[in-house]
């Protein structure tokens, strides 16, 4: 792998260098690409140096477009998604890159639960008002992870943050599906891509502009791009189910009575 | 306090939550064991006297109740599909019975044992198929041919007792549309659910009910009135998610009237050797769940 381009996302306003992670940019092979939401309506980019790219976008965008706009400007071989606030060590986001350089489509940032062996490996609820929603954002992780027959993959979801996908893999998805983040997960099964899950203890950063309508609605979408793959029960069985016979209901009585006798 | 008293105590509080309020909102188990953390946190011993307490007075009212209202039921249909129950659905009948209710309809299909014979030895209407109609699909049939107004759905492998299934009938005719089984007391926290429990729940996050947890209509026993099953509803009951989103979506007035712990059963059918086993159902759920939420995102 030649490049590697790590886009932060949610970074305030910035002028020049930006403070956090740039020790990682003295990382050899890596590109940075800050992207900044501002008031203004227009996207507007600006070379900081050879490896350093600062894109500030309209605040305004809708769930996920940040992501695709600064994705539309990395040159990597893989791409790394992370958000400002925990970009703490380059350490941590090296995992990411060296999952893409194994073969892996999509890596993601696997979540450990409390209770986990290594308490490093911690990582709790920002706050415990959030506890419900935090659950929530779990459980459909989860859900659809099951549904996707791949269980060993937990909690992990690229709604959550660091996550990163190969260049074969974007390219064969296309730059606008990373907009519905759980979707990445069904195409890289669907398409056999491998995915591949990380656990580092960064907190876990699920995308603070993804409200519950939004996270829900992403979710539905994975759910309904997995039936168009796989059939309308998504490969599940349905044991035999006399369809016909229920769908009697709709008869009228007579017709009903002559259909069961 | 003394251990007699917090007993005492518990079973009076058990018998009045029972007597007085017959539809728990959250389910006596969950309402009794969080009153017993708010009251009794000081020891071990007297929480749990107490719980005890509380579980055996409700029991004991819904007893009472049972006997008082023994003639009240007159509107409901109770209905459940068997196959090769012949071990079970005496004791589910004998239960059943003991609510009177104005019929049973026991849809009977791919039997190859006495269930036939042992259904058509208690007082009910017993509709009998050669062949296996798959999984939840005797429901659309009983539905269909029930007059009651309430109608109650149970499953003829595994015997729910009458002081048990009282809740879910006076929850109907206290006018509740829907009412369900809450599961979730007897569940390890959420992060450590089961696949079937995770999609359950989050199949009310996308119906914005996550107060209900995992309850559905997946779980028995469940009630709903017969004047909500339209045809489309009436189909979908073989597909139990779908109906339960068919429901919700219409905006009825959905009651946890009892926690009755069907995981255990659910966990002794699978050790015992169900044909179909336990990962082939878990798939049949998912499915089931999966077309639930097409339904859903369709429909909104």
């Amino acid at each position: 792998m030649n490049l590697v381009s790590v886009i932060v996302l949610d970074c305030p306003s910035l002028d020049g260098l930006p403070p956090r992670g740039h020790h990682g940019c003295k990382q050899v092979k890596t590109e940075w690409i800050y992207v900044t939401p501002t008031s203004r309506g227009r996207t507007q980019a600006t070379s900081v140096r050879s490896n350093v790219w600062h894109v500030e976008v309209p605040a305004f965008l809708d769930y996920g477009q940040d992501r695709v706009i600064g994705a539309s400007f990395a040159n990597g071989d893989g791409l790394i998604f992370v958000k400002y606030s925990s970009v703490l060590n380059w350490d941590y986001v090296c995992p990411f890159a060296n999952g893409i350089r194994r073969g892996s489509g999509l890596v993601l940032h696997q979540f450990v639960e409390i209770g986990f062996p290594d308490p490093a490996l911690r990582t709790v609820p920002a706050k415990v008002g959030e506890e419900a929603a935090y659950v929530a954002h779990r459980l459909a992780a989860r859900a659809l992870n099951k549904l996707l027959g791949r269980e060993d993959l937990g909690f992990a979801t690229a709604d959550e943050f660091p996550h990163a996908v190969s260049r074969t893999f974007l390219n064969q998805v296309g730059l606008g599906r990373l907009e519905s983040p759980p979707q990445l997960s069904v195409y890289a099964v669907v398409e056999g891509f491998a995915i591949e899950t990380v656990a580092v203890p960064v907190p876990n950063v699920k995308s603070s502009e993804s409200t519950r309508t939004d996270f829900l609605r992403h979710y539905q979408e994975a759910v309904h791009e997995l039936v168009l793959r796989r059939g309308r029960r998504a490969g599940f069985t349905d044991l035999g189910r006399r369809r016909d016979l229920a769908s009697l209901a709709h008869v009228s009585k007579e017709e009903w009575d002559r259909a069961l006798t | 306090m003394h251990s007699p008293e917090a007993y005492q105590d518990g079973y009076q509080f058990g018998w009045q939550l029972a007597t007085n309020q017959a539809a728990l909102p959250l389910g006596p188990l969950g309402t009794a064991r969080r009153e017993t953390e708010k009251r009794f946190l000081q020891t071990d011993t007297a929480r749990h006297v107490f719980s005890r307490g509380v579980q055996d007075g409700i029991v004991q009212g819904w007893k009472s109740m049972l006997k008082l209202a023994r003639k009240t039921h007159r509107d409901l249909s109770v209905v459940m599909a068997a196959k090769n129950e012949e071990h079970t659905i005496a004791g589910i009948l004998r239960e059943v019975q003991r609510l009177n209710p104005k019929e049973i309809i026991v849809i009977v299909n791919g039997s190859t044992d006495a269930t036939v014979e042992i259904a058509q030895a208690f007082s009910c209407r017993v509709e009998v198929f050669r062949e296996s109609l798959g999984h939840d699909v005797g429901r659309t049939i009983g539905a269909r041919l029930a007059t009651g107004r309430h109608m109650l759905f149970v499953d003829s492998d595994m015997v729910i007792s009458a002081e048990n299934l009282l809740p879910f009938v006076l929850a109907l005719e206290q006018g509740k549309e829907l009412v369900l089984n809450n599961i979730d007391p007897f569940l390890p926290p959420p992060l450590a659910w089961d696949s079937v429990s995770v999609l359950k729940a989050w199949l009310n996050l996308c119906l914005e009910r996550s107060d209900l947890g995992t309850a559905s209509m997946t779980a028995v026993p469940h009630g709903v009135q017969r004047r909500l099953l339209k045809p489309q509803v009436l189909e979908s009951l073989s597909v139990p998610p779908i109906a339960y989103v068919q429901l919700m979506s219409s905006g009825v007035e959905v009651c946890l009237a009892n926690s009755v712990d069907v995981i255990a059963a659910n966990r002794h059918r699978a050790a015992h050797g169900d044909k179909s086993g336990p990962n082939q159902v878990e798939n049949l759920i998912l499915g089931d769940h999966v077309e639930a939420m097409e339904w859903l995102r369709q429909h909104r």
